[in-house]
């Protein structure tokens, strides 16, 4: 029992550099102003738990997201009446999300063309 | 220093803080929510904590990322590399401030340098595009003109057919005039002809008014001046309606077209005009003069250099022939040299600045290797500092940074103090410094030659700090923290770059007090040539009579026995003379024969001789001894037989068979309808009138009496100091004419000083830098010995023990210390072999290989490094046995 989480892990997908900033991205747009907590619920909720990131890991990004002015964040008030960080998207950020999704959508239609390839169409 | 990084310190904790809280706080909340919705789907507490903790996986590490995403990694450990460095500056405060000291000397020097170097040689000169001016220049090798020019003729030619300039001027040299009639005192003044177009070439837009039209520049035209903007303020307090008002040069009125801005400087043979007049060269036809030209030109966008000179010698083999007879049969070996404008100003001071730039190169490269070696000796005694802390997970790069932010730390300090080194360096070099380049050139420190200070500092951090993290590479690191405090392994490779170090020290040392040896025993050389009279408690002082009341010999000759009769009752003057020039100058010359032989040719350059007017007292005035015959005296009337003295010089060209010249004549202005006979009364001995550096030349004195001038030269010998006497002089010149001024006031021996002023630079400015060099490698030889000294006190210990006496111990000191004199001398010599032939025109009399120099400069050397040894062979002689051994 005690390991099994750790197992859990190395099963599932590692998750691709820049994904999950984009995944944050796609959340704020969606939620409006959200903490912490609320985007890795988010994640895990959408992904289906298939994807299993250590909920600690969205903390750095987040702060890269901020220094590069995508998101910004602010002290609110969460669920439960404690004091915590909201990130909200800037208009920067939209931008970037709009960009990374057109960049996505080109790179997965390239890649589903490359999957849907059978040999004869090569002749 | 403090102050400022407990400062900086306190805010990057400040911003650090606060983002750490942040995140605590963040991940308190966090885990808070993922509990209670774990408690919410009926997890009991404890476990609903655990499953939120372990959710949201291990905080430290993300707090790591979190914190390489906030870059503060980088800096967090480069500022503890600074605060341990300073920490470790601070616990050796004498090796930090002899680190700090030495960097700062070199860095301050080769700022100073470098400040004057970069105004002169790297700067454009302040005209517009600057780089497309040339100063193209004539010179002919077979005749007795020398120097380079323009013959006036030619620069016609040029001007009217060439294809490759813009533009081309041209300047006559520069003339001095008394300056009058403006109410305040007459005052001499700097002038200079130049052609209508010289600023316009120039790029240069005056300030009012404007430059001269073709029609003033041209014989005969309107006269007319533009002012410089020095004198428009001095003269004329910056009267704003300048414009058409007159200057009296001269006695000649001249209209005020134009004033120049304040910006504008020009300078030609360290003389800088004040006033500029019309060129006005005369026509060109068989009977004219020929006026001797400089001549700016801007080349045309696309020209280079070389087709330039091709299209001037085209023209050059139509227009030589042309040149009057004067220049007779030498037409056809004349050799054409165009150069940028800026080469052409700067040339006479590229070698020594060269010599200098490469003199304070040595210096900082010295420093390093001092600073360096400092750092090897205590990196071997750190050993064990860097062995634990490598034990404790430090990566060699982290301990190399380490180093390298030690030194860098250092020369950064030393930079700091080094450029106010170079401040007051540069004072010093200004005030030693040949100043006419100084008067178009502005030298001062700075943003280039601050850069410059940095980028010196950085690269003396740099080049310290290798040599250290060079042992480091080598040095097994567990070895040294297992050894105990006796043995710590100065491995070889440490040995060997120390030596090599402190071998670079002593040679490069070598080289420098060879270079200042060579410059100083040439100046000795220069300065000991006896310049044939006595120059000591010499007053002396230049009068120019105005033509116009002064235009007949009876006026110019009343003029001066009334001078003579006032000045030489002074209370004090022992001699009083006049003169048409002063000793040290060049006097006008004379074409002349010996009667009774043939008239010699028009351009035998022999027949060419100087000639000088001198009053009766003159010869004891100087002290020159007459060797035969007599000197002037009352006897020598205008109307009684007219007399000359030559020198020795004149009767050895003359009269080379020995024959006696007393009685014999001299044809002045032979073949001419002015020729005329003089007597020879008697011979003396030479001076050397064009400097110390050169030969004595013939020379013919008449009386002043007989061959009257309008330019004065005032001698007086007193009997203390000269310059007392110079009021007195000056009221007793004003009693006699009111409107003449005193000019060229200057005791003697200031002015032979002057001749020599260059060198007086150089030879001190080098030797300065030689010292500091002697001293510095005297540091280094001290550091490694002392050291090595250390490191064998064990061995010391044992061999004393064994029998050994304080002789032997003391041998093997000095035996260390002078194998790395030695090597260092032979290395520096084979250095100094090569590099001191650039300094061969800067020397008189002597080679750059003379052996007697290298020899001195070596003993120097040896004795140094035996100095050096001794401090730290004393200590090796008292080593106890008992306790060097106890520590086994």
């Amino acid at each position: 029992m005690k390991e099994k989480p750790e197992e859990k892990t190395e099963m599932k997908s590692d998750v691709q550099q820049g994904t999950l900033a984009l995944m944050i991205l796609k959340t704020l747009e969606v939620l409006g102003p959200v903490h912490g907590y609320g985007i890795a619920r988010r994640i895990e909720q959408i992904s289906g738990e298939l994807l299993a990131v250590n909920q600690g890991t969205l903390y750095p990004v987040l702060l890269r997201l901020e220094q590069e002015g995508a998101i910004s964040s602010k002290w609110g008030a969460s669920e439960n009446n404690r004091r915590a960080r909201f990130y909200q998207l800037t208009r920067a950020g939209r931008k970037l999300l709009q960009a990374e999704t057109r960049e996505w959508k080109q790179t997965e239609a390239i890649l589903s063309r490359f999957f849907e390839l059978k040999p004869e169409d090569l002749r | 220093m403090k102050f400022l990084k407990s400062c900086f310190n306190r805010l990057r904790n400040s911003a650090i803080r606060r983002r750490e809280e942040r995140l605590n706080e963040e991940i308190a909340g966090h885990i808070e929510l993922q509990t209670e919705e774990n408690l919410r789907a009926g997890i009991p507490p404890a476990e609903a904590r655990r499953q939120a903790l372990l959710k949201f996986g291990a905080v430290e590490s993300m707090k790591e990322e979190y914190r390489a995403v906030h870059h503060f990694v980088f800096l967090d450990a480069l500022l503890q590399d600074i605060r341990f460095a300073f920490r470790m500056l601070r616990k050796s405060p004498g090796f930090t401030a002899v680190a700090i000291l030495t960097l700062a000397l070199g860095i301050g020097a080769n700022t100073a340098i470098f400040s004057v170097t970069d105004a002169v040689l790297l700067k454009p000169l302040p005209y517009k595009n600057p780089a497309r001016l040339v100063w193209p220049t004539l010179q002919f090798p077979k005749t007795d003109l020398h120097g380079s020019f323009v013959p006036h003729p030619i620069y016609f030619a040029w001007r009217d057919q060439n294809h490759v300039f813009s533009g081309i001027a041209a300047t006559h040299f520069v003339q001095e005039f008394t300056l009058t009639g403006t109410g305040a005192f007459p005052e001499r003044i700097a002038g200079m002809r130049v052609s209508a177009n010289f600023f316009s070439v120039l790029g240069i837009e005056l300030a009012r008014g404007r430059s001269f039209n073709s029609q003033e520049d041209r014989p005969g035209g309107p006269q007319v001046a533009v002012l410089s903007y020095g004198i428009w303020q001095s003269r004329y307090a910056g009267n704003p309606e300048i414009l058409g008002r007159t200057i009296m040069l001269d006695d000649k009125e001249y209209s005020i077209v134009g004033v120049l801005p304040a910006s504008f400087k020009f300078s030609t043979l360290g003389m800088q005009p004040q006033v500029y007049l019309p060129l006005a060269a005369p026509a060109v036809n068989a009977s004219s003069p020929i006026w001797f030209l400089g001549v700016i030109a801007r080349l045309k966008p696309g020209v280079t250099l070389a087709q330039a000179e091709a299209d001037l010698s085209l023209i050059d083999s139509h227009a030589l022939p042309l040149l009057p007879k004067f220049f007779g049969d030498y037409t056809q070996k004349v050799d054409l040299s165009i150069v940028s404008l800026h080469d052409h100003l700067t040339g006479s001071v590229r070698t020594p600045l060269s010599v200098l730039m490469a003199a304070v190169g040595f210096i900082l490269l010295i420093a390093c290797a001092n600073i360096a070696n400092l750092q090897l000796s205590r990196g071997t005694v750190r050993a064990r500092e860097f062995g634990l802390r490598s034990a404790l997970g430090a990566t060699r790069f982290r301990l190399a940074r380490q180093l390298l932010t030690e030194t860098m730390l250092l020369s950064v300090l030393g930079g700091l103090v080094g450029v106010i080194v170079g401040f007051w360096g540069l004072s010093l070099l200004r005030s030693f410094m040949p100043s006419g380049l100084l008067n178009v050139l502005s030298v001062h420190i700075d943003a280039v030659a601050l850069a410059f200070a940095i980028a010196a500092s950085v690269m003396a951090g740099v080049i310290s700090a290798l040599a250290p993290m060079l042992s480091l590479s080598g040095a097994n690191l567990n070895d040294a923290i297992q050894a105990g405090r006796i043995q710590i392994p100065g491995s070889r490779k440490n040995a060997f770059l120390r030596n090599l170090l402190a071998v670079s020290e002593v040679a490069a040392a070598l080289i420098l007090l060879v270079a200042a040896g060579l410059l100083l025993k040439s100046f000795v050389r220069l300065t000991s040539v006896s310049p044939g009279f006595d120059p000591h408690n010499v007053l002396t002082a230049r009068i120019s009579l105005p033509y116009n009341r002064y235009s007949t010999d009876a006026q110019q000759a009343a003029f001066s026995v009334q001078l003579l009769g006032r000045i030489s009752v002074l209370p004090g003057v022992l001699a009083a003379s006049l003169s048409t020039s002063l000793p040290n100058m060049l006097s006008s010359e004379m074409r002349m024969g010996i009667e009774g032989r043939p008239v010699p040719a028009y351009n035998d350059p022999t027949a060419t001789v100087p000639l000088d007017s001198v009053s009766d007292a003159y010869f004891r005035t100087l002290k020159i001894p007459i060797l035969s015959g007599r000197g002037f005296d009352d006897g020598d009337g205008p109307n009684t037989e007219k007399v000359a003295i030559v020198n020795r010089e004149f009767v050895q060209r003359f009269f080379p068979r020995g024959e006696n010249p007393i009685g014999r004549h001299i044809l002045m202005a032979v073949g001419t309808s002015d020729q005329t006979p003089v007597s020879i009364v008697g011979v003396c001995a030479a001076i050397r009138r064009a400097g110390p550096g050169e030969k004595p030349l013939p020379q013919v004195f008449q009386p002043l009496a007989q061959s009257p001038s309008t330019e004065i030269s005032i001698l007086l010998r007193t009997a203390s100091n000269p310059t007392a006497l110079l009021s007195a002089l000056r009221l007793q010149v004003l009693a006699i004419d009111k409107e003449l001024p005193l000019f060229d006031v200057s005791t003697m021996d200031d002015l032979l000083a002057g001749e020599t002023r260059g060198q007086r630079f150089e030879t001190s400015a080098v030797g300065l830098f030689a010292a500091l060099a002697l001293l510095l490698a005297g540091v280094g030889i001290y550091g490694v010995i002392s050291y090595l000294v250390s490191q064998r006190t064990h061995e010391i210990g044992v061999r004393m023990a064994l029998g050994a006496q304080r002789g032997d111990v003391l041998r093997i000191v000095v035996r260390d210390g002078l194998f790395i004199a030695g090597t260092g001398i032979i290395i520096g010599i084979g250095g100094a072999l090569v590099l001191t032939r650039l300094l061969r025109s800067l020397l008189f009399q002597i080679t750059p290989t003379d052996p007697s120099t290298y020899s001195v400069v070596a003993i120097i050397l040896v004795t140094l490094s035996l100095a050096a040894c001794w401090i730290p062979a004393r200590r090796a002689m008292r080593v106890d046995p008992l306790i060097a051994l106890r520590y086994e």
